[in-house]
């Protein structure tokens, strides 16, 4: 156990811990990504999908706990790494010049905040009970959870919200996917190359599915489209 | 070899020892020679200094040929200057312009207490090595050279490692002040060749906790260590070295 | 008192001397060892392992550098590789041979045994390397590969691509780390020797300051060790590093130690010229380069054409011009001297005039570019990187610089030089070199030192001589302590218009010019005039600012020079006694019809070694006669 422990206090160790919660994270965003692209195949589906998911019973309330547990793990081992890297430099330099590092890199610490902030606007328009009214009714019609996500995101200010908050999410898994094989040592990660590519193509995967949904249900919404489907 | 000289705006951080709070501080220097080296350059201002009885700026040098990794400083934000590949000793005034303002920082880390101006302590990496960089063999105990077989390409690989000259601009580079490049050279010079194999595991271990324990930051996968490397030291080390971490912990 | 100069070799057949004398000595019991405290004074290849395998034996070591780590050595810098007698390639190898190429290399001035054991030993210390995880060049089935170097006619030298002696140095390093990890040694880092203790009769221990703090400290020991390198920067101006002093081997010659041959010195053909009056050192570029490139300047004087417009036949290739058989390829001083010549001629180029091509393009058009890429490709890059000039497109330039010091404290056959408990090992002695050192010789001989012969011999000392146990307390520590404070006092003092480096500069250009490549009696006595003038000026103009309780540089720095102002004069001293050519020592005078060194067997074949007698007092001479019994004395040739 004390082995353990010094793992787990060790830089290499704490580093591995968000790799490994991140890997979880990572898994639930596409599974989260997949469901929820059936937005596009209707409320009927969409709401048999939601329904599927709320009569897990327990087995959800295990999975919730799992993932709340993961994303704390993942949140505070990196406080912890942050605070200390900022004790590591001590005075700061008056001038910095950041030579190969990317974008996404860049504001990972950033974006990991932005994601965290999005997370609890995202649970309160859809899991909790929110201090702002939320209705399932789309044109006089009861579309239960279809009708919950679509009324939140056809708010304009709402939609570009969750776009900048699900790119940012791009942008976060685009640095932080190839740096999990860096961090157990897949040396193929190390150079421009296929972990890489992969590692970016999850991002932009990721941002365009879940961006795609607001702009869906607006498109929807003023083209008339919506109607097409209810008839 | 040209014979223009330029003119330079210095903004040198300046400190009398490891408890003062230090600043900048300004000279301007002329007749500086493009040919002239970034340390002969400060050479001549501490000149200057002098002849007008004030201190010169402290800063560390030996060989001045890129070797010895002695010297090392912060130039306009980054680690031995702009060039890539280059140590500071190394790195010619060819590189700036008339009338360039040029602001000289130590490389700045709780690892590394400055000692003065731009001197630093860098003893960390010594201790670093002591919790097992080597390989326990006595003076006398060796087989013959020739009976350890090593395939080229190891032998190749573990020199790319071992060419680390201990300079320190990865721990400044990084946005973390982490020292994970040369540590992880330094482990893997041993653990790519057959002689360090008995002690692989317990060298990354220990390594590391030295590391951890000198106050050095995380590595956060940003590459700027192999970006400032004169040496050209790959990060790939620092995989490895993670995997053998893992192995060595679990 | 005149010490006699025995040199203590012993007995037997050349062959046989070092096991027989191994055997001989006596040993001390291990239980013993740890009550015994030895000081090593620098942390190169000499030091570092001789300091790691002391204390592997069970010696208490305690161990000193001036840099900020042991890493950081000046040996780090050596490029080409490290000779070892081991005969891998099959091509008539061996220890015999090795031994017989350094004696005849070192131009008959160095001493045979010394030679002989040198040569019986380079094969431990690949086998000692390669097992700490030196990561030598390889063949492809997995053995170590070898080149030949300097011209040897055998491949006997091991090498570490471009950066031999870093790697050795990191080897030894390693080991003197892990014996510092076990408590055994004890490092001191940016401290700095600065007088020898010496209590009755025998050396006891040093004084030191500490370079961050500026405490001056005493360190007590059964035996001193040093390691701490050549004398090359008093000419200002070398290869060496810029920290590289005379201070520790001066000082201790100062306590009675006597310093040998230190008129020979090493000059390197194929470095980058100087670019102007703010340039602090010289870099080196392997001398690999001449296999290719012709060496020429313009027939005519003060001909300030570029290269390109100077046609073929206003050209001077001189080296195949005297020397028809060698060409471009003769050895070391041969090629720095004749640049000498055709500079003074007022022939040489670039904007110093103190220059020579160094040409590729015959070769470029003979073999590719890629083919020249190939050979000397990190050449180049760091030409190019230094000069700004492509090589592939102009002539390199080149010139000689100060390279290596043959000379150094005198030791008998153990490496203890003539005050008891003093041993003195690497570059710092004057050892196996003769008047000249061959390439890939200085790593094998520092770790020949440090691994496989100090340990041994320190050992035959310290049980067969009666040390009585001493304190810091003594009232000669004090002694010595005060001489280094009041030294230190006096140089803050004075407060004066002229910067070190000024008056190391003017040091350096006069022993360059009048004690270089080449030498003759009036420039010489003219040195002997000129040398005590800048010390005087010295002490009288030098300005070091600060205070001597901090980390202060210049302080650092003028205690160097000052030491350097007092050794100059030795050195000088010594190539003018020594009437004669001989390998780096080459005078004008003693000349063969060809141009070469002309030796003195007679009247000269000995070891030079000084006893001062007091600043700026004539020293006196002790010779250790040279006897030449399995190589027979030869003149070199390479016409």
């Amino acid at each position: 156990m004390s082995t353990f422990k010094t793992y787990l206090n060790s830089s290499i160790g704490k580093k591995q811990v968000v790799a490994v919660s991140g890997v979880a994270l990572v898994i639930f965003i596409i599974l989260h990504l997949i469901g929820n692209l059936l937005i596009f195949k209707g409320p009927e589906l969409f709401n048999t999908y939601a329904h599927a998911l709320h009569s897990m019973g327990r087995l959800l309330q295990v999975m919730e706990i799992g993932l709340f547990l993961t994303f704390s793990v993942h949140i505070i081992f990196t406080i912890a790494l942050i605070i200390e890297n900022k004790n590591a430099r001590g005075r700061a330099y008056a001038v910095t010049k950041n030579k190969n590092r990317s974008f996404a890199t860049q504001t990972m610490r950033y974006t990991g905040p932005l994601v965290l902030f999005f997370l609890i606007l995202h649970l309160l328009d859809f899991t909790w009970s929110a201090p702002w009214p939320k209705t399932s009714i789309v044109n006089g019609q009861d579309l239960a959870t279809y009708g919950m996500v679509f009324n939140a995101l056809l708010n304009p200010m709402r939609a570009v919200v969750y776009i900048a908050a699900v790119c940012s999410l791009g942008f976060h898994l685009s640095h932080g996917v190839q740096s999990v094989f860096q961090s157990f040592g897949v040396v193929s990660a190390s150079r421009p190359g296929p972990i890489r590519t992969i590692s970016k193509g999850l991002g932009y995967i990721i941002a365009i599915g879940f961006s795609s949904i607001p702009l869906y249900i607006n498109y929807i919404h003023y083209s008339g489209a919506l109607l097409c489907h209810l008839q | 070899m040209s014979a223009k000289t330029i003119k330079l705006t210095l903004k040198v951080w300046r400190q009398k020892n490891a408890k003062s709070k230090g600043k900048f501080e300004t000279h301007k220097l002329d007749h500086v020679s493009p040919d002239a080296s970034f340390l002969e350059m400060l050479d001549q201002l501490n000149e200057n200094l002098t002849l007008k009885n004030n201190d010169p700026i402290a800063f560390d040098h030996d060989c001045r040929e890129g070797i010895c990794g002695m010297c090392g400083a912060v130039v306009n934000g980054e680690a031995h200057g702009p060039e890539k590949s280059t140590t500071l000793c190394q790195l010619h005034m060819r590189h700036f312009k008339n009338g360039d303002t040029i602001i000289i920082e130590p490389f700045r880390a709780k690892g590394f207490p400055v000692i003065k101006d731009l001197a630093i302590d860098r003893t960390a990496f010594d201790r670093v090595i002591q919790a097992g960089g080597y390989i326990s063999v006595r003076t006398g105990s060796a087989p013959d050279a020739n009976v350890i077989l090593i395939p080229k390409d190891a032998s190749d690989s573990a020199m790319d490692a071992a060419q680390c000259i201990g300079c320190g601009a990865c721990v400044a580079a990084c946005p973390n002040a982490s020292a994970m490049l040369f540590v992880s050279a330094k482990i893997n010079h041993l653990s790519l060749l057959p002689q360090g194999q008995p002690e692989r595991y317990s060298r990354a271990k220990n390594m590391v906790l030295q590391m951890d324990k000198e106050g050095f930051g995380n590595c956060s996968n940003e590459y700027q260590c192999e970006a400032a490397c004169p040496k050209d030291i790959s990060v790939e080390n620092i995989a490895r070295m993670n995997r053998d971490y893992v192995k060595a912990s679990l | 008192m005149t010490k006699s100069l025995n040199s203590n070799i012993p007995e037997g057949a050349m062959h046989e001397k070092w096991t027989q004398h191994k055997f001989n000595m006596k040993l001390v019991n291990p239980a013993n060892k740890r009550k015994h405290t030895v000081i090593v004074v620098g942390s190169g290849l000499a030091g570092a392992s001789a300091a790691a395998s002391l204390s592997e034996l069970g010696y208490k070591v305690k161990c000193f550098c001036f840099q900020d780590s042991p890493r950081r050595a000046h040996s780090i810098a050596a490029q080409g590789g490290i000779n070892a007698s081991k005969n891998y390639p099959n091509d008539g190898d061996s220890p015999r041979r090795l031994f017989y190429d350094t004696v005849k290399g070192g131009d008959f001035r160095a001493r045979e045994a010394n030679v002989h054991r040198l040569a019986e030993i380079s094969n431990s210390i690949i086998d000692q390397c390669v097992a700490q995880g030196v990561p030598f060049a390889r063949e492809y089935g997995g053995t170590l590969d070898n080149r030949s170097f300097g011209g040897a006619q055998v491949s006997r030298t091991f090498y570490a691509r471009g950066q031999t002696g870093q790697q050795l140095l990191l080897g030894a390093y390693s080991a003197l780390e892990k014996e510092i990890a076990k408590g055994s040694v004890e490092m001191f880092s940016r401290t700095e020797m600065l007088e020898l203790i010496v209590i009755d009769g025998k050396a006891r221990g040093i004084v030191t300051r500490n370079l961050v703090t500026g405490k001056i400290e005493s360190h007590i020991a059964d035996a001193v060790v040093l390691g701490t390198g050549g004398y090359g920067n008093a000419y200002f101006l070398s290869t060496n590093a810029m920290g590289c002093n005379v201070t520790a081997t001066w000082r201790a010659h100062k306590k009675g130690a006597y310093f040998a041959n230190p008129c020979y010195t090493q000059i390197h053909p194929t470095c980058i010229p100087v670019h102007g009056d703010s340039q602090s050192k010289l870099t080196l570029m392997s001398e690999s380069l001449r296999n290719d490139g012709r060496v020429w300047v313009p027939k005519q004087a003060d001909d300030k054409r570029p290269a390109k417009q100077i046609p073929e036949d206003e050209r001077d290739y001189y080296l195949e011009r005297k020397y028809p058989s060698f060409g471009n390829l003769v050895p070391r001083d041969l090629a720095s001297r004749n640049a000498k010549y055709v500079c003074d001629e007022g022939r040489g180029v670039g904007p110093s005039g103190l220059a020579v091509y160094l040409d590729f393009a015959d070769a470029i058009k003979r073999l590719g570019k890629d083919t020249i890429k190939a050979r000397y490709g990190n050449l180049f890059d760091m030409y190019q990187r230094i000069s700004a000039s492509d090589p592939y497109k102009e002539p390199m330039m080149i010139y000689p610089a100060i390279h290596y010091t043959m000379g150094g404290l005198w030791v008998d056959y153990n490496l203890m030089s003539n005050l008891p408990g003093l041993f003195v090992i690497g570059e710092a002695n004057f050892s196996d070199h003769g008047a000249n050192r061959l390439g890939a010789s200085a790593l094998m001989q520092g770790l020949a030192d440090g691994y496989f012969i100090l340990p041994y011999t320190i050992g035959n000392y310290l049980a067969g001589t009666k040390i009585d146990p001493i304190t810091v307390s003594h009232p000669d520590v004090a002694t010595a302590e005060k001489t280094v404070i009041n030294k230190t006092e006096q140089l803050l003092s004075i407060k004066g218009t002229r910067t070190v480096d000024d008056f190391h500069r003017e040091l350096g250009l006069l022993l360059w010019d009048k004690c270089g490549m080449a030498r003759d009696e009036s420039g010489l006595k003219e040195a002997l005039k000129r040398i005590p003038e800048i010390r005087e000026a010295f002490w009288k103009d030098v300005n070091v600012l600060g205070s001597p309780g901090e980390f202060n540089q210049t302080l650092e720095r003028a205690g160097r020079v000052a030491d350097f102002l007092e050794f100059g004069e030795l050195l000088v001293t010594d190539a003018l006694h020594r009437k004669e050519s001989c390998g780096g020592h080459f005078r004008e005078e003693y000349q063969t019809d060809e141009g070469e060194a002309q030796r003195d067997d007679e009247n000269f074949c000995y070891v030079a070694a000084w006893e001062f007698n007091g600043v700026g007092e004539t020293p006196t001479l002790h010779k250790e006669a040279l006897a030449f019994e399995e190589v027979h004395l030869t003149q070199r040739s390479y016409k």
